[in-house]
């Protein structure tokens, strides 16, 4: 007998061909039969009116820190994500001296922004210093798979200690971290990230950003030796320098026969001709055999404000960020009141501005603080002007003067937001999709509901993918350029990953504050929409009727 | 050689959050861009007594230089 059958679902099985309405079976934590009318078994789900498909798989994450607590990474798992790849970005919790660990989680907590709160009452160190030790410590007690990088940074600190941010590494260092890394990749290790741009808390450079060419070479050489990929995070606001990277990349996929990954790749309406550019240097750097995959994310860029700070958003507003400005809380409420009329047509005039999309009546209330204005948490400026009869610019500032302006507030869409060209961009098939940063900003904003997001804009809205191309490009093509064998396909064989789901409901849901993080602050999170089953290696990890099963613990490392 | 600030918009920064991308154009006609977080741009905007993106357009990219500063004093 079968342990689960998925009956009557127009199964999307991830190779990008027509959808076909049939049975999934499922044994032992397999697919075994695709198509058909299946046998009897255990468990059977009715999927009449939904797509079956391979379950999601996110290849920019930085979940490290939080499975060390969550073994659901919560939420994305109702998502549909079934695998992760966390330690982007040239950060990994291993391996990691003892000596070492304040340096590291002052940098990660910075860079990847988790509270310190929630980092240090989350994050135990139970494995000690390894990161075979780490791996083994996630083994067993994760409810999704996980496939982690390890940091270039690391690998550095580890060898070079505090000099990992002074100088380049000698001939000796650079085959201590090359046997490193070779450790690493025999402990699992999907490949190695590295950065080109970020910084601690000091603003020194990240010790990756130290290395000289021959170190990030003889650790390519490694990555060759077991077919493993790089991933770095490159100079995305300069096409140029971009560019370059891409070329990089290629040469060290050509020389080592690696697959490389830069991410991310963001479209500006202002800046329009630098993604081409950058695309038009992968399209030769394809045409030469490398293996070079820009990262795109689907999801546009928000700002969160409220009118007490100053912010980006407020630079818009010149008057605003004036009255902002005010040191004394009492002096700045003084100010606003005594100038309401001006800065409110100021708001009002955002409307006009050119080109940038940032009109306050689309903003939307984020948080409050009275509860009587409860209410409106969720609903648009636009919205709540209309049921008062006032102006977008009186609605704020009547609402933020009625909370001493500790109103929050997000402009959504003020970047990455043009979904015709991005749509394009998501289709190209030299492009990957990805770039979630599931796990970090946590207080900054929600990186959950990137799939969602996927179908429910550039699948239903711009139509710029087939729903089949569309599953493609998060089941199947990430398994392939990752090296993940035996996923992102249904077919016999296969991993039992599976996620079902309406295709005219999935999407993501508003953004919200969530309390669930350990230290007890506040981070932002958004609910699936029209997910209605999360099948991880054969276990029923989710539904819609009955949310999280407790005890499911059916995750793997899924390069072991 | 001068280089002036021809265009500061919100673009999208690294890791998906808001950042001030600013591009400066050469006396030859080359430019480049820089992107600006928003701690770095409210220094920079401080220093030269600006309260608004649109009025950085026009200035010399010198104006921009705190907040590269600040960034690498710790190189």
């Amino acid at each position: 007998m079968l342990d689960l059958v998925i009956r009557n679902g127009l199964i999307v099985d991830g190779s990008g061909l027509p959808g076909r309405r049939g049975d999934v079976s499922v044994l032992d934590g397999k697919v075994v039969a695709v198509g058909g009318r299946a046998g009897a078994a255990r468990r059977e789900i009715d999927a009449s009116g939904k797509v079956v498909a391979p379950g999601f798989i996110d290849p920019h994450t930085h979940y490290d820190a939080q499975l060390c607590f969550d073994p659901f990474a919560f939420p994305a798992i109702e998502h549909g994500v079934t695998t992760v790849v966390p330690g982007n970005c040239s950060l990994s919790l291993a391996p990691l001296r003892t000596d070492q660990r304040d340096a590291f989680s002052r940098m990660f907590r910075l860079i990847e922004e988790m509270p310190e709160a929630a980092f240090d009452a989350g994050v135990d160190w139970r494995w000690g210093e390894g990161f075979g030790e780490w791996v083994d410590a996630l083994a067993g007690n994760i409810a999704l798979n996980v496939a982690p990088l390890v940091g270039h940074s690391v690998l550095r600190m580890y060898v070079m200690g505090a000099e990992a941010q002074q100088r380049i590494a000698t001939g000796d260092e650079i085959a201590a971290m090359a046997d490193l890394l070779r450790r690493c990749l025999d402990a699992g290790a999907v490949g190695m990230s590295t950065s080109f741009v970020d910084i601690d808390e000091t603003y020194r450079p990240v010790p990756s950003r130290w290395a000289g060419p021959e170190e990030l070479d003889a650790l390519a050489a490694v990555l060759g030796e077991y077919d493993r990929v790089l991933q770095i995070v490159h100079e995305f606001f300069d096409a140029d320098l971009t560019v370059a990277r891409v070329e990089q990349l290629a040469e060290l996929s050509l020389r080592h026969g690696i697959t490389t990954t830069l991410s991310p790749l963001f479209h500006s309406d202002a800046n329009n001709h630098g993604v081409a550019k950058v695309m038009a240097a992968v399209e030769a750097a394809r045409e030469r055999g490398a293996a070079v995959w820009p990262q795109v994310q689907t999801r546009p860029i928000d700002i969160s404000f409220t009118l007490d700070q100053r912010s980006l958003m407020l630079l818009t507003m010149p008057s605003w960020w004036k009255v902002a400005s005010i040191g004394d809380h009492a002096e700045k409420l003084a100010a606003v009141t005594a100038q309401r009329d001006a800065l409110v047509a100021e708001m009002n005039a955002l409307e006009q501005r050119p080109n940038a999309g940032l009109g306050a009546g689309g903003f939307v209330v984020r948080e409050v603080v009275n509860e009587r204005n409860r209410s409106f948490v969720g609903r648009s400026i636009d919205d709540i002007s209309r049921q008062l009869g006032t102006s977008y610019g009186d609605t704020v500032v009547d609402l933020a003067l009625d909370e001493e302006l500790g109103t929050w507030f997000i402009r959504e869409s003020v970047g990455h937001d043009n979904s015709t060209v991005v749509g394009e961009l998501l289709a190209n098939p030299l492009v990957h999709l990805g770039a979630s940063d599931g796990g970090a900003h946590v207080g900054s904003f929600s990186t959950f509901g990137d799939t969602g997001y996927l179908f429910s804009e550039f699948v239903r809205n711009t139509k710029s993918l087939s729903i089949e191309a569309a599953v493609k490009k998060i089941t199947l093509d990430p398994a392939t350029i990752w090296g993940l064998a035996g996923r992102g396909l249904l077919a016999p064989g296969f991993a039992a990953d599976v996620v079902v789901f309406d295709a005219d409901l999935i999407g993501r849901g508003p953004e919200v504050a969530s309390t669930d993080f350990p230290g007890n602050g506040i981070r932002w999170i958004r609910r699936q929409e029209g997910i209605d089953t999360v099948i991880v290696n054969g276990q029923v990890t989710w539904t819609a009727a009955g949310g999280y099963v407790e005890n499911a613990r059916a995750g793997q490392i899924a390069t072991r | 050689m001068t280089a002036i600030i021809s265009r500061a918009s919100v673009a999208a920064g690294h890791d998906g959050r808001a950042e001030i991308e600013v591009e400066l154009t050469y006396d030859n006609g080359g430019t480049s861009t820089i992107s600006l977080d928003e701690e770095a741009c409210t220094a920079s905007l401080d220093r030269a007594g600006i309260g608004s993106i649109d009025e950085l357009v026009g200035q010399p990219w010198s104006i921009v230089l705190p907040a590269l500063d600040r960034r690498h004093a710790h190189d």
